[in-house]
């Protein structure tokens, strides 16, 4: 049976950002400028080339020039810098 | 992520973490609730960010933990301000002075700005304001804004509309003149006829009966829209001719320039210039270039702040050092520009242009002369006594 996502489902019908309600991770890049990334749990790993964070699901890595954590708060981190490139290793379950 | 004021007015500082396990203290950090942020990673074991001062003293047990240093790079912030300056004592009075005679200057208006005026002189808009008391130097609670547009309607009648606004010390008075064209005296009718020559391109008739067609060639003078009538009973019936007379008009311009003007001298080298203005005095932008001449091109007034400062932005052009008989190429295409530029300046706001053709001539003397012909739609009708005519068609 598949699970529902409740959350997911809310923020929908709500119009609400699904980010905030839901565990899953997500990141939101604007081009050029910075990256945030929502659902992340620690920082791996912070280098001017690479960004590593650990998420509920998993791990996500961003790769760029001139990468620095603009800002942690909680759940939700702010990556500056320009990524050229980002790798998602999920663990969660599909759909 | 929270606004950097607020973290000048509690006060934080840059530090330096130096170990091995730096990422584990940007986790404890978060864990522990300590805003941190700007961090960067500088070299292989250390990283720089920035903590509240506050949040600097709960670092100790993170930092043993994390088995990492720490090290202030530098301070930041109003606290820091304040101990740097305390045993500065006028200068605190006088920030305290300077900031209570700003607020109280700011309750006065210092400067009138009026924008529309086109017949209207700006002289005689403030000679209506001096009449209703409303002079530089008045304070701000006794100028009543609503009341301002109907007191200098009702005093200059070629005033259509005029409306007033207070921006810091400021009071911008906006006025709509009255169009004398399009006017229609209501006592009596009239008709249309052409201000100039033209091509007519369209003809709307909202009164009246129009007596020229799209195509036709009309005169200065000719009549376009007829204001005497006759109904379906033979009787004379005259009404005031209203409408849309659109025509294609040619106008045809000369210009001269003498080879050592400013504009024409303009080498094609350019740079951005800029200057701020506060009660009349006014500071600019340093001139890169040897010799120059600078078009002002926008103005912004800083809107909200209680002194009246003005900041202008235009383009700082270098003049050739040449002179003299030799006219260059780019002489030629600077006075083309010129002439087009004071050309349309002199067309009518309502008129669209159609065409534009430069010529460029050089005299004996050097001298450049430029023919500009532009072809320009635009309305052509104007008001005019309604001809009385007999009942057989002949004008009187």
């Amino acid at each position: 049976m598949r699970r529902i996502k409740l959350g997911r489902r809310i923020s929908r019908a709500m119009d609400f950002p699904e980010e905030l309600l839901s565990s899953e991770p997500c990141v939101k890049v604007f081009a050029g400028e910075m990256a945030v990334i929502y659902g992340q749990r620690a920082v791996l790993e912070c280098l001017p080339g690479s960004v590593h964070l650990l998420t509920e699901n998993g791990d996500i890595r961003l790769l760029g020039e001139k990468m620095h954590i603009m800002a942690v708060e909680g759940s939700i981190a702010h990556i500056g810098g320009k990524v050229t490139r980002v790798e998602l290793h999920y663990d969660g379950e599909d759909g | 992520m929270s606004s950097g004021v607020w973290n000048y007015v509690l006060g934080y500082v840059i530090i330096s973490v130096r170990g091995r396990s730096l990422e584990r203290f940007v986790n404890l950090c978060v864990s522990k609730g300590i805003r941190v942020w700007a961090i960067r990673r500088t070299r292989a074991n250390e990283l720089t960010a920035s903590v509240m001062c506050e949040d600097f003293y709960k670092l100790k047990p993170i930092l043993r933990q994390s088995r990492c240093r720490v090290h202030i790079l530098s301070k930041h912030g109003a606290p820091f301000l304040y101990v740097r300056n305390r045993a500065r004592g006028m200068l605190l009075l006088s920030s305290i002075v300077l900031a209570i005679a700003l607020l109280a200057v700011s309750r006065f208006i210092w400067a009138i700005d009026i924008r529309g005026c086109v017949n209207v002189e700006r002289a005689e808009v403030l000679t209506l304001l001096q009449e209703l008391d409303i002079a530089p130097g008045i304070t701000r609670n006794s100028v009543s804004t609503s009341r301002i547009g109907n007191e200098l309607k009702q005093r200059d009648e070629r005033i259509a509309w005029a409306g007033a606004e207070i921006e810091g010390v400021r009071l911008v008075i906006d006025i709509v003149e009255a169009d004398g064209r399009s006017q229609q005296d209501a006592s009596g009718p009239n008709s249309v006829y052409a201000a100039c020559d033209g091509i007519i391109t369209s003809i709307i008739a909202i009164e009246g009966k129009p007596v020229v067609t799209a195509g036709q060639a009309v005169k200065k003078g000719d009549l376009l829209i007829e204001g005497n009538l006759v109904d379906t009973e033979g009787a004379q019936l005259q009404v005031s001719a209203r409408g849309t007379v659109l025509a294609n008009v040619l106008y045809t311009l000369s210009y001269a320039f003498p080879p050592d003007s400013p504009y024409i001298m303009r080498s094609g080298a350019s740079g951005s210039a800029a200057r701020v203005g506060i009660f009349g005095w006014q500071l600019e932008s340093r001139d890169a270039f040897a010799s120059s001449e600078t078009e002002w091109s926008r103005k912004v007034n800083v809107e909200g702040l209680m002194l009246p400062i003005e900041f202008e932005f235009g383009t700082r052009y270098e003049l050739s050092g040449s002179s003299g008989a030799v006219v260059g190429e780019q002489a030629l295409l600077n006075a083309s520009e010129l002439a087009t530029r004071m050309a349309l300046e002199e067309m009518p706001e309502d008129g669209r242009i159609i065409t534009k053709v430069t010529e460029t001539d050089i005299k004996d003397d050097g001298a450049i002369a430029v023919v500009v012909r532009l072809v320009v739609q635009r309305d052509i009708g104007v008001a005019g006594p309604v001809l009385r005519r007999d009942v057989s068609g002949d004008e009187e």
